[in-house]
């Protein structure tokens, strides 16, 4: 376990040397990301066809928080996953997976440890970003610490699975990753436009809803940070509740352990077929 | 007092001696005395505590919810863990032996199955002295509480350890102080229920939950305080058992397991004083203790003593499968095409400790595949690769601890960072940490000449400088071996002799074995004591370097000589087969090819310099045309014609 925290620690210290020096472009990537929110709801907004109707929209912070929130889910989602993807294909790239692969604690503690930090930092940074596209639209965010840490936690651990999963496939089959690109692509769209309303859609949409990481964990989310757990609506349902609070519990374990076992199977694969750690 | 209880309390007393007894021949190092006489204190310490909780009415208030008793029993149980641990001596154990990163951290991972039985052995011990102590405990409760305090210093005052038990007395005494402390506080005020507010909801919530507390507060635990002395003594004592024989045992078990590993690392640590070798200690402690079967040294299954890196028969095929493919001799297309090459085939050989295996052979040979294979990173077909005498298949994670690994062709470094900043972030992936990676990282740079440029960002440094930090990365664990594939490609003439001068140090001044693969004849003649050369994954030559090269030597001799004397009169010399002569600016050279048999090959240079003198010409100089390892490579690694194909292996 403290072998955890060390390579925790080697991250963490590795991401703030880099952003630190590449100062300037962590912050024009978050203006850039500012902007490209503001344009995306903007764009969301204004493609209806009645302009009039657009600008309604507007002044209805909750449908733009929506989205923001649903972006910045999605981005969650695109980082964790690609981590396991162009992130893995640009260690292998660079020789670093090589290392990684021969440190100690082996590829899966190492991708948790990288995994893990860099999505606090998307977290940290995607916070800033909702925070000021909700004080520009003037929208309102309700926070519970206790709920949406939970839910991040849990968002977290199905993501990892799905990444482990998708990652296992990648040291393998190189060409996945180009594949998957995809699959962040719609993982995010599914983040931005997740709703309840998309599960009472029959038993087969319903299910695949479930099956992919992010719906339940997009609702849960929207759930307690837009709707205030229903406060808003004055029906109040805690979150733990919710019907896709335990959906996203099963997934969890369902996909983590997927994810692992395929992952270490790949892994073993990749050995044995000489690509570990080559791209 | 009454007689009975007299005579309990003496019954006790002597039996708590009695177990706890540590006759003082039988003391060693190595068999260090049980310590579990302070557990016997526990037990009516405990039941008093409870009497005590009991009789104030800690357990029986309104406001008391099963979730405050758990909040409380946590608290005691966090406190009772600490004090139990500081009297038991593992703090200061395990702060003798634990903070030396080395020493029994090391034991204990090689010998995981120790742990599994001294653990086995720590719940099979303390069942058996609970079960011998409780059904006394029980009796003595049922007299007067303040008895069970007076048990509790007779012992200590007539145990061996006296001031230990002592101490332990009065540090229990405080604590089961803070634990009934901590009780009263958690059941008798409203904090934990304020608490849990807070952590549910926010702070407005929280205020209206708080006026409504009452309301919340769930049916009491206990609901009927005592109504007989007996009632009261069985429910304390009740409680009492059950804490102590659930919650307790975990911790006990842990000193248990700890000392008796304790006491087998002291072992080992003698035996490492009479043995001389890590290696041949652990074995020992290994057939005394464990339960794995000990696999005899001869079956083959384990690599011989001699070397630190070992390739037994060692085969591996890659194959690659197109489904379009277009045939190059009839350029015809087929649907699917499977290639099969052999990277690997049959290999075996050894590296000793402290010395430079050079793998030579040309693009596609197999070298950096051979490479991979001892750090782990491709698995063998068939065969089984060793390092320090443990399968790199089955003990993976071990043996990456112990092997650096420079990958040909690839950046290893992260560019955005500081050569400092990329050997501390690889340190803590290999496990290394604080000061002494700090500090090693620090010797590295300096030993490799980067101290000037530990501050420089990887992306501004040379190439040779990045491949300089390639090994100082290698290095980071303090491996005890080093593979680098093709470790001076592409470098400059001074980074290439700079790097080869740190090869070389490496295994001459500080005992590391390297394997070093590369095409470069005049690296692998320079840095290698054994070279062995490989060709389509087949190893077929593999011989001390200079052994090598007198193996291919065709014992030509020059003579060089004031006047060239008839060729005739040398070739009837015995033991001569060709003479020739040769013009240089030097002047004339007689060339003699001599037979490879030392005795005749004497015998011609002796004939030689004899006839020369008897002719009066003046002999200037002698000397043997040497082969270069680029004509044995050329030789050896030529195409095969069908008559010679068997026989060039060496």
């Amino acid at each position: 376990m403290f072998s955890f925290f060390l390579v925790m620690k080697a991250e963490v210290v590795r991401t703030f040397i880099i952003m630190r020096r590449y100062w300037f472009r962590t912050i024009t990537g978050m203006i850039i990301g500012y902007g490209m929110l503001m344009v995306l709801i903007a764009g969301f907004i204004y493609s209806r066809p009645m302009v009039e109707k657009g600008l309604t929209s507007l002044d209805n912070p909750a449908a733009a928080t929506n989205f923001v929130l649903g972006f910045i889910i999605g981005m969650f989602a695109f980082g964790v996953v690609g981590m396991f993807t162009q992130g893995l294909q640009e260690m292998a790239q660079t020789g670093v997976l090589e290392q990684l692969c021969m440190s100690p604690h082996g590829l899966i503690f190492n991708f948790m440890a990288r995994t893990a930090i860099s999505s606090v930092m998307t977290v940290l940074s995607s916070s800033v970003m909702v925070g000021m596209v909700a004080f520009t639209v003037g929208g309102k965010l309700y926070f519970d610490a206790l709920p949406v840490i939970a839910l991040l936690g849990l968002t977290f651990t199905n993501l990892l699975g799905f990444g482990f999963m998708v990652g296992g496939l990648v040291l393998v089959f190189k060409q996945v990753g180009q594949v998957a690109i995809l699959i962040r692509m719609g993982l995010f769209a599914l983040a931005v436009f997740a709703r309840e309303e998309m599960l009472n859609q029959g038993w087969g949409l319903a299910a695949l809803m479930h099956i992919l990481p992010i719906t339940d964990a997009a609702i849960c989310l929207k759930h307690v940070l837009i709707y205030d757990q229903g406060r808003v609506t004055g029906n109040f349902v805690p979150v733990y509740t919710h019907p896709s609070f335990f959906w996203l519990m099963i997934s969890c374990v369902a996909w983590t352990t997927l994810g692992v076992i395929v992952f270490k199977a790949m892994e073993n694969l990749s050995r044995y077929k000489g690509t570990l750690g080559a791209y | 007092m009454s007689w009975p209880f007299i005579i309990l309390l003496s019954l006790y007393g002597f039996y708590t001696l009695w177990a706890n007894r540590h006759p003082e021949e039988n003391e060693s190092p190595a068999n260090p005395a049980p310590t579990s006489g302070m557990i016997l204190l526990q037990t009516p310490l405990f039941i008093l505590a409870f009497c005590l909780a009991w009789q104030y009415g800690a357990l029986s208030r309104n406001l008391v919810s099963p979730l405050s008793i758990a909040m409380g029993f946590v608290l005691g149980h966090l406190i009772f863990a600490f004090s139990l641990l500081a009297t038991h001596r593992v703090w200061s154990d395990a702060f003798s032996h634990f903070i030396r990163p080395k020493p029994i951290g090391w034991f204990l991972k090689e010998n995981p199955d120790l742990i599994l039985r001294f653990s086995s052995v720590a719940i099979a011990e303390e069942i058996i002295y609970r079960a011998a102590t409780q059904p006394l405990l029980a009796n003595l409760l049922a007299s007067v509480p303040l008895a069970i305090v007076l048990t509790a210093v007779i012992f200590s005052l007539v145990h061996k350890h006296f001031l230990q038990n002592l101490l332990a007395l009065v540090m229990k005494s405080l604590m089961f102080a803070t634990m009934i402390g901590v009780y009263f506080y958690w059941t008798s005020s409203r904090v934990p229920v304020i608490i849990l507010c807070a952590l549910r909801n926010r702070g407005s919530a929280c205020r209206k939950l708080l006026g409504k507390m009452e309301v919340r507060v769930r049916k009491p635990f206990f609901q009927n305080t005592p109504s007989s002395p007996l009632e009261f003594l069985i429910f304390a004592l009740l409680l009492g058992t059950l804490y102590y024989w659930t919650n307790s045992l975990i911790l006990v078990v842990i000193i248990h397991t700890l000392r008796n590993l304790e006491s087998v690392y002291l072992e080992y640590l003698q035996k490492l004083d009479e043995l001389g070798d890590e290696t041949e200690a652990l074995r020992a402690i290994e057939e005394r203790y464990s339960w794995r079967p000990q696999k005899p040294a001869s079956d083959g299954t384990t690599m011989s003593q001699e070397f630190l890196v070992e390739l037994d028969h060692v085969r591996k095929t890659f194959v690659t499968r197109h489904f379009l493919h277009i045939d190059e001799e009839t350029r015809k297309r087929r649907v699917y095409n499977k290639n099969q090459v052999h990277a690997a085939d049959d290999i075996c050989f050894g590296i000793r400790p402290g010395e430079i295996f050079g793998l030579l052979g040309p693009n596609g040979a197999g070298k950096t595949t051979t490479v991979k294979m001892v750090s782990g990173l491709v698995k063998p077909d068939r065969g089984t690769v060793f390092v320090d005498g443990q399968d790199v298949e089955k003990k993976r994670k071990k043996i990456l601890r112990k092997v650096g690994v420079v990958l040909e062709g690839t950046r290893t470094s992260i560019w955005p960072l500081t050569p400092y900043e990329n050997l501390l972030y690889y340190g803590n992936l290999k496990d290394v940490r604080g000061n002494i990676l700090k500090q090693r990282a620090h010797e590295l740079l300096d030993f490799i000449g980067l101290k000037e440029k530990k501050n420089v960002q990887v992306r501004r440094l040379s190439r040779g400088q990045k491949q300089k930090l390639a090994i100082c990365i290698a290095l980071i664990a303090d491996p005890q071996v080093l593979l680098l594939d093709e470790p001076t490609t592409g470098l400059d003439v001074q980074s290439s002799r700079a790097i080869k001068d740190k090869i070389i140090e490496l295994t001459r001044q500080q005992g590391r074995s390297v394997l070093v693969t590369t095409h470069d004849m005049h690296v692998a003649q320079e840095l290698c004591d054994r070279i062995g050369i490989i060709n389509k994954g087949k190893l077929i030559a593999c011989k001390p370097t200079e052994e090598l090269l007198e193996l291919f030597s065709e014992q030509v001799f020059v003579f060089k000589v004031n006047i060239p004397p008839e060729n005739q009169k040398i070739e009837g010399i015995n033991g001569v087969q060709a003479v020739w002569t040769e013009q240089s600016t030097d002047g004339t050279l007689l060339v003699v090819r001599v037979a490879t048999e030392p005795i005749l090959r004497s015998e011609a240079l002796y004939g030689i310099m004899n006839t020369l003198n008897s002719l009066g010409i003046q002999l200037l100089s002698i000397q043997q045309r040497q082969e270069n390892l680029e004509s044995v490579f050329l030789h050896l690694t030529s195409e095969p014609t069908p008559t010679e194909g068997k026989d060039q292996h060496v």
